[in-house]
């Protein structure tokens, strides 16, 4: 039996997402421009890893079994978060979200004759774990929470943090009252062409928990989601909700070039 | 402005990890096994002997991490970073 990652049941550290929404996608035709997506993650080049996509399901894990010190830990739970965000950045202009889970636990990924094998306590703890997060992004099991690097994570619930994946409105948040803030802190870098996603992440996160049309039980998610990115961003929330997303309430400068490429071959996450 | 490290150095079976520090910036050095091996005395390290021995392996490559930040060589990635390639050392230069 040749391995495909792993020659025993040992413990990986594990990365589940589960693409929200997928039979919508389904039946509205746009699945395979997510596999196209998905088959373009960086995760796919990066040798250490292994990723496995079954329908709106990827998992993604370490490959070698080392006697791994905190930095290794540090660097493969980090890595784990930065692919996360690699499909977080390229899922935004679809409008596409994921509920994601990283845990560390016993995984076996191995081709037998005729099909291929994949199953472990790490495997059934996310997909439970998963389905019990009433939310959206990325969560991490409490344990490994020292492990995610230049991440920033706030508790989610007793048994694990949320994640933050949205990477640029760090370099821009400020107190109340600091917006708009000056051209010099985005024009010269060219920092809007990355803000322009976080701000349409944003937009269509509210547009979705405050969708009359969709369940309560969806709802809810999307306003989770809403309240977590909040604990760390308030003030920006704040200001883009009560200008209606009119990013020149963070800064008065053009934006139009940096909204229009998202969605197209020229957008940085297209 | 002067390039320093943190101690702290991870190895995640493929990449070697480090943090350099600009003033207030920080910047990710990575450097891969093929990288790795082409350095005396790595040529046919295994992931075991690379992860045992790796803070003496980002010593040896810190000259060339300082000058790919000093030069501004930094990758395309959402994460300040510079990488260090086989063919960015000495030898292949």
């Amino acid at each position: 039996m040749a391995s495909a990652g792993t020659s025993g049941e040992s413990k990986k550290y594990f990365l589940y997402v589960d693409i929200l929404g997928f039979s919508a996608l389904v039946m509205a035709g746009r699945v395979r421009d997510l596999y196209r997506r998905l088959d373009n993650l960086n995760a796919h080049s990066h040798p250490s890893f292994s990723t496995i996509v079954f329908s709106d399901t990827i998992v993604i894990y370490n490959k070698d079994d080392l006697d791994w010190d905190e930095d290794d830990k540090t660097a493969l739970v980090s890595r784990l978060c930065e692919f996360a965000g690699d499909l977080f950045y390229r899922l935004i202009s679809q409008d596409i979200h994921f509920r994601a889970y990283i845990c560390c636990g016993e995984f076996l990924h191995s081709k037998m004759q005729h099909i291929e094998a994949f199953y472990g306590r790490a495997l059934v703890q996310s997909y439970y774990r998963e389905r019990e997060i009433q939310c959206t992004g990325l969560f991490i099991e409490n344990d490994l929470v020292p492990y995610i690097g230049v991440f920033e994570s706030d508790k989610y619930d007793e048994h694990s943090h949320y994640v933050h994946l949205i990477e640029y409105f760090r370099q821009i948040s400020f107190t109340e009252g600091s917006y708009p803030i000056d051209w010099n802190l985005i024009g010269p870098t060219g920092l809007d062409v990355f803000l322009s996603y976080d701000i349409t992440y944003l937009r269509n996160v509210h547009a979705h928990m405050c969708n009359m049309d969709m369940t309560p039980r969806v709802r809810v998610k999307y306003l989770s989601a809403w309240q977590m990115i909040q604990k760390r961003h308030r003030a920006i929330l704040d200001v883009l909700e009560r200008r209606n997303f009119e990013p020149r309430a963070i800064c008065d400068m053009d934006w139009t070039q940096a909204f229009e490429k998202i969605g197209t071959k020229d957008g940085f996450f297209e | 402005m002067a390039v320093e490290f943190d101690n702290d150095v991870g190895f995640e079976g493929a990449l070697l990890i480090g943090w350099a520090n600009v003033g207030r910036e920080r910047i990710r050095c990575l450097a891969g096994r093929e990288t790795i091996n082409e350095l005396p005395g790595f040529t046919h390290a295994t992931a075991a002997e690379i992860r045992s021995r790796k803070r003496e392996i980002f010593e040896e490559l810190k000259p060339e991490f300082i000058r790919k930040i000093e030069g501004r060589q930094l990758d395309r990635s959402t994460i300040p970073s510079v990488t260090v390639y086989w063919r960015d050392l000495p030898a292949h230069h």
